[in-house]
């Protein structure tokens, strides 16, 4: 029955029987305060029925449908991983694709011998040589990142369309990239950048050569002044590694090639060292790579004699479950290993640079 | 008649799956900061900042038993081939159960339950209380380095 007035003006009632309404009334002190009351058992009556749905009796929607989260996901911004991807491109390969049964791998090296003879009948006593042989030895460790997750979360990841796998792969897989350069510029480290050994062997990097140069801050530095000190660093390397060359140069040396050479060549210090050359087959490459630490600069003989990249496996994902499943576990793997060789007399074709 | 009992010329001998694997964790990511034997107990410690394991250095009874194992991988042996300063090193974290071939220090002798502590240098000695590593067999005097089989408890 609908009814009653009061300061709240017209109000709508319970359907209740007249004794019950005068009782309630009464026991309530007045029609207000009844009214109050019986709105508010309504509104918990409203609220304990309808909570697993998430109503609010003051809100319209479900807990959080104002918000939209978005498919997209905002990243930490990372470096690029170039340098090995460069030397692979190029073609300094060896494929290693029994790699489990590979411990270590051995480049032997051969010395200078022999002379030659100027006579008119070769049937002279000339000299009889042998070439001096020995060999280095690389270890073949594989570089893998992990991680696990349980069935459950796994579960609540595809429903809600964010693979936990997938996610957690793509990162992994970075993290296995960024060792596999950081090993290619620092050489083999532990994951606290301690230098090791595996079994006596390691893998020195881009830096170790023992080829250097020492400079002050290219930043501080006019054009002519940088190309002169790349020059000096090909004359390093020119006598016994010949070229073609490719010079990589750090993230902080970005600004100052990119910026004019001077009034003596109209264009940019970079374009002005790129027209350095022949060297072998072509004029000098640059590269800037966010690899290498600031101030380092590295000159590259880009062929098999100076350094290739053992490719065993590149990342790959592997998965298995525990017994009953309720586990999976994920490592990403793979066995990519930079070498850098230096000839019998232990000249490298790298030449590194140094601040003075 | 007994049944003859070979040296078994590896490390890790029992526990977990069949064939002794999974006897415990294995951790391959650290470099060794001092010569380290295969079959010698190991502790990890910092080395001016950085986290390296080193042969046990306390002697007395070892909490946690982890014990390096040989260059399997290298083609080398418990004898073989001793990990160097800054090589990266296999070491074992043993579970209870688990069954190892350690190296004993020198001027002990070995009898069967005999509790192993550490002797501070990764080699075992003879305990004088219960403690976590027990020898399962009788080698009498020994010389140092001798391999004798230990459980884990």
């Amino acid at each position: 029955m609908y009814g009653g007035n009061s300061v709240y003006g017209t109000k709508v009632f319970r359907d209740v029987p007249p004794e019950a309404l005068v009782a309630g009334i009464a026991a309530c002190g007045g029609l207000d305060r009844y009214y109050e009351f019986c709105v508010n058992q309504e509104r918990d009556r409203f609220r304990a029925v309808n909570s697993p749905y998430g109503f609010r009796a003051n809100a319209l929607f479900p807990d959080n449908a104002n918000e939209v989260i978005e498919g997209a996901v905002t990243g930490v911004g990372r470096k690029r991983l170039d340098i090995v991807e460069d030397f692979i491109n190029a073609g300094l390969v060896t494929n290693l694709p029994n790699w489990w049964a590979v411990p270590s791998l051995r480049r032997m090296r051969t010395g200078e011998g022999g002379t030659a003879h100027r006579s008119m009948i070769p049937d002279s006593r000339g000299e009889r040589f042998v070439l001096t042989r020995e060999g280095v030895s690389w270890p073949i460790f594989c570089t893998w990142a992990n991680f696990s997750f349980d069935i459950r979360s796994l579960a609540m990841g595809q429903r809600l369309g964010t693979p936990l796998d997938v996610s957690h792969t793509q990162e992994a897989t970075y993290r296995v990239n960024e060792a596999i350069v950081d090993q290619a510029v620092n050489g083999l480290t532990d994951d606290q950048g301690t230098p090791m050994t595996i079994d006596g062997l390691g893998a020195p990097g881009l830096l170790s050569s023992t080829t250097t140069l020492s400079y002050a801050d290219w930043t501080t530095l006019t054009g002519a002044e940088i190309l002169g000190i790349v020059q000096d660093a090909i004359e390093l390397l020119r006598i016994t590694h010949p070229g073609p060359y490719r010079l990589y140069v750090p993230g902080n040396y970005t600004k100052i090639l990119t910026s004019d050479y001077g009034a003596a060549y109209p264009r940019t210090i970079i374009e002005r060292i790129q027209q350095l050359g022949p060297y072998g087959t072509r004029n000098l490459e640059i590269r800037i790579s966010d690899s290498l630490p600031n101030h380092r600069v590295v000159l590259v003989q880009m062929d098999p004699q100076s350094i290739d990249v053992v490719i065993g496996q590149q990342p790959v994902p592997v998965s298995w479950q525990d017994g009953p499943g309720w586990n999976t576990y994920w490592v990403v793997l793979s066995c990519v290993i930079f070498r850098m060789f230096s000839n019998i007399n232990g000249k490298y074709g790298v030449a590194v640079g140094n601040l003075a | 008649m007994a049944l003859v009992k070979n040296p078994p010329n590896t490390i890790i001998l029992g526990g977990g799956l069949p064939g002794g694997d999974q006897a415990g964790t294995k951790v391959n990511e650290y470099v060794t900061g001092v010569v380290t034997r295969p079959g010698m107990v190991v502790e990890m410690a910092d080395f001016a900042g950085r986290l390296k394991y080193r042969p046990h250095a306390t002697a007395g009874p070892i909490t946690n038993p982890s014990v390096a194992v040989e260059k399997l991988f290298h083609n080398k042996g418990p004898n073989d081939g001793d990990y160097a300063v800054n090589e990266l090193i296999n070491v074992v974290h043993l579970r209870k159960g688990s069954t190892f071939w350690g190296r004993i220090a020198a001027a002990q002798t070995i009898t069967k339950a005999d509790y192993l502590e550490s002797a501070g240098d990764g080699r075992l000695r003879v305990a004088a209380g219960e403690t976590r590593l027990q020898a399962l067999e009788t080698l009498g005097a020994v010389a140092v380095d001798t391999f004798c089989r230990v459980m884990v408890l």
